[in-house]
């Protein structure tokens, strides 16, 4: 199964950017299906973005983070080649891992 | 797409939570031992190596449960968070929000919608080297504030924007 | 609307040339009925001057963003989005499934011109093997039979990120939907004028024209309306309220549901009939899908 994690993470003078889409539904819990039944609430909880053996990103979700959750944030200290593990988890137990190469 | 077939979080388990997050607001300073994790660390290695999300926090309903949930004390306002929200959203599912905090030594930013079913939307805890600049895109219930918070050099910070949300039968 | 139109058209000869069909190329005078003049080169001369008018900054391109074109604080929270769009995943889903083989080893590029590259901007069209309209979705649909593969639902997830897919192989190809010298299709084109144009249009008695025309733009809601012009060269587009992609029928249909109009016999063939008559005169704006929408 194809991966739900998409990446793009840019090195320039030490600093990298990274930028982020997550395929996940993000349901928030209050809204309904088109039979009027509560969709139950099911969203990301935490995402790491590692490397090297160190974390040096991590987002802590609610259920008001949009459909595909969306991030950007940048980091020093990496460089073009560097791997970049990012993981995350949702309140149904579910995850998913990507290992990407900073470019 | 993600699998659908899974076990959902227990109505139940949903309902202590809040519980929880309303007894430690009452009980007061109860979330100290969060402090360490998203407040006032001096050293990088507090960023915990397993994070762990803040069920707590997470479950509150209004900003000042939030934040003692969080181990925080009342924010003050800054010019130095730069944060960025359309004025007029023009569907609350998807607001773009960005944050960026001018101040030394930030270890985590919040953010907070108080209007919105659970106040704490996300909160970002920033290892050593990670600048305080971050996107993301958060669902707005309705017309209203957006906190952010910054904790940096022990002290917590906030800035705030009115977002103004149309939900318009014909775009 | 070409009446209404007339004194901005006017107004906006002299300040740009506008594009019109060369004579004999397409339909022109009376509907069947001899209810309604039929020109849809002069609607779609006048239908842009009208905006030039208006907004006299906007490139035809940006008409295709739709609402997002009209203001800055618009044209920032599209800029944002567009930093990973959402429509990434409904991309590369439609990229797969246009690539799919049938059973009998074809593909879609066996049904389409050129591979499917540069289809979009001639839907939809009038189809005389057909008797009506044939939407982007309707061709697909026919490619698949053609090949002993099941219809996708046209308004289903699948459909749409096809439809995303085939629209971005047509990016940047200026709209080329012209209505035939035939009086089905100047009939439709007409129904569909007539109805976007209907002044009392659901229990809340407004026109779609009043709205994207003479409305486009924010209104007392705050909502920002999208200009006529172009505001199909975007779709399928992205709905962030929706969550999923919609095809253009599927948005004239939400429009309805806004304008509470009770459901009727005909009402998707008239949704069909708008959304042909819009193309038509948006010719020229390019092809810009899969757009995003609030």
């Amino acid at each position: 199964m194809a991966s739900t994690i998409r990446v793009r993470a840019i090195a320039a003078d030490g600093n990298v950017e990274v930028q982020s889409l997550i395929r996940h539904p993000m349901d928030s819990g209050f809204m309904k299906n088109d039979k009027g039944q509560i969709i139950p609430a099911h969203f990301i909880q935490t995402v790491t973005f590692e490397t090297k053996g160190k974390i040096v990103f991590t987002a802590f979700w609610g259920p008001a983070i949009s459909k595909d959750p969306y991030l950007k944030f940048s980091y020093q200290g990496g460089a073009k080649g560097d791997p970049l593990t990012i993981s995350w988890t949702d309140n149904e137990g579910m995850s998913d891992t990507l290992t990407t190469k900073v470019a | 797409m993600m699998t659908a077939e899974l076990s959902r979080t227990q109505p139940d388990e949903d309902r202590r939570l809040v519980l929880r997050c309303l007894g430690l607001a009452l009980a007061g300073g109860a979330g100290t031992m969060l402090l360490s994790s998203f407040g006032r660390p001096a050293l990088a290695a507090d960023v915990p190596a397993k994070p762990v999300w803040p069920k707590d926090a997470f479950t509150c309903k209004d900003e000042a449960s939030a934040l003692k949930a969080l181990g925080w004390e009342a924010p003050v306002a800054s010019d130095k968070i730069t944060l960025v929200l359309p004025e007029i959203a023009e569907n609350g599912a998807v607001v773009p929000v960005s944050i960026t905090a001018a101040m030394p030594d930030v270890r985590s930013i919040a953010v907070m919608i108080p209007d919105n079913p659970f106040t704490l939307t996300a909160l970002f805890p920033l290892a050593a080297g990670t600048a305080p600049d971050i996107a993301c895109r958060v669902k707005m219930a309705k017309t209203a504030k957006v906190v952010a918070i910054v904790a940096a050099g022990g002290k917590l910070y906030s800035a705030t924007r009115d977002v103004k949300v149309t939900l318009g039968g014909c775009g | 609307m070409a009446a209404r139109l007339a004194a901005a058209a006017v107004l906006a000869a002299s300040l740009l040339s506008v594009a019109a069909a060369p004579a004999g190329q397409e339909a022109g005078g009376q509907a069947p009925g001899g209810q309604a003049t039929v020109d849809p080169a002069a609607d779609a001369a006048a239908m842009r001057a009208y905006f030039h008018t208006r907004f006299p900054a906007l490139s035809l391109r940006d008409y295709a963003d739709g609402p997002y074109a009209l203001d800055a604080g618009m044209r920032k929270q599209l800029q944002d989005l567009m930093q990973f769009p959402p429509t990434t995943f409904a991309l590369e889903d439609g990229a797969k499934r246009f690539a799919e083989t049938f059973g009998d080893g074809a593909t879609y590029a066996t049904c389409f011109p050129g591979i499917g590259q540069g289809i979009a901007q001639d839907y939809p069209r009038f189809d005389a093997k057909r008797g009506g309209v044939e939407t982007l979705a309707m061709a697909v649909n026919d490619c698949r039979a053609a090949h002993h593969a099941a219809p996708l639902p046209v308004d289903g997830e699948a459909m749409a990120d096809l439809l995303a897919q085939i629209g971005k192989l047509s990016d940047g190809k200026p709209m080329a939907v012209t209505v035939p010298d035939d009086p089905h299709a100047r009939a439709v084109y007409a129904r569909g004028r007539a109805v976007f144009d209907d002044a009392k249009r659901g229990t809340v008695g407004m026109s779609c024209a009043d709205c994207h025309v003479a409305g486009a733009g924010p209104g007392p809601d705050r909502a920002t309306r999208a200009p006529a012009l172009g505001i199909t060269a975007g779709f399928p587009a992205y709905s962030t309220g929706a969550g999923r992609m919609l095809t253009a029928e599927a948005r004239i249909a939400g429009c309805d549901r806004g304008l509470h109009v009770a459901p009727y016999a005909g009402m998707a063939a008239d949704h069909l009939a708008i959304a042909y008559y819009l193309a038509a005169v948006s010719r020229g704006v390019p092809v810009a899908a899969p757009g995003v929408r609030p």
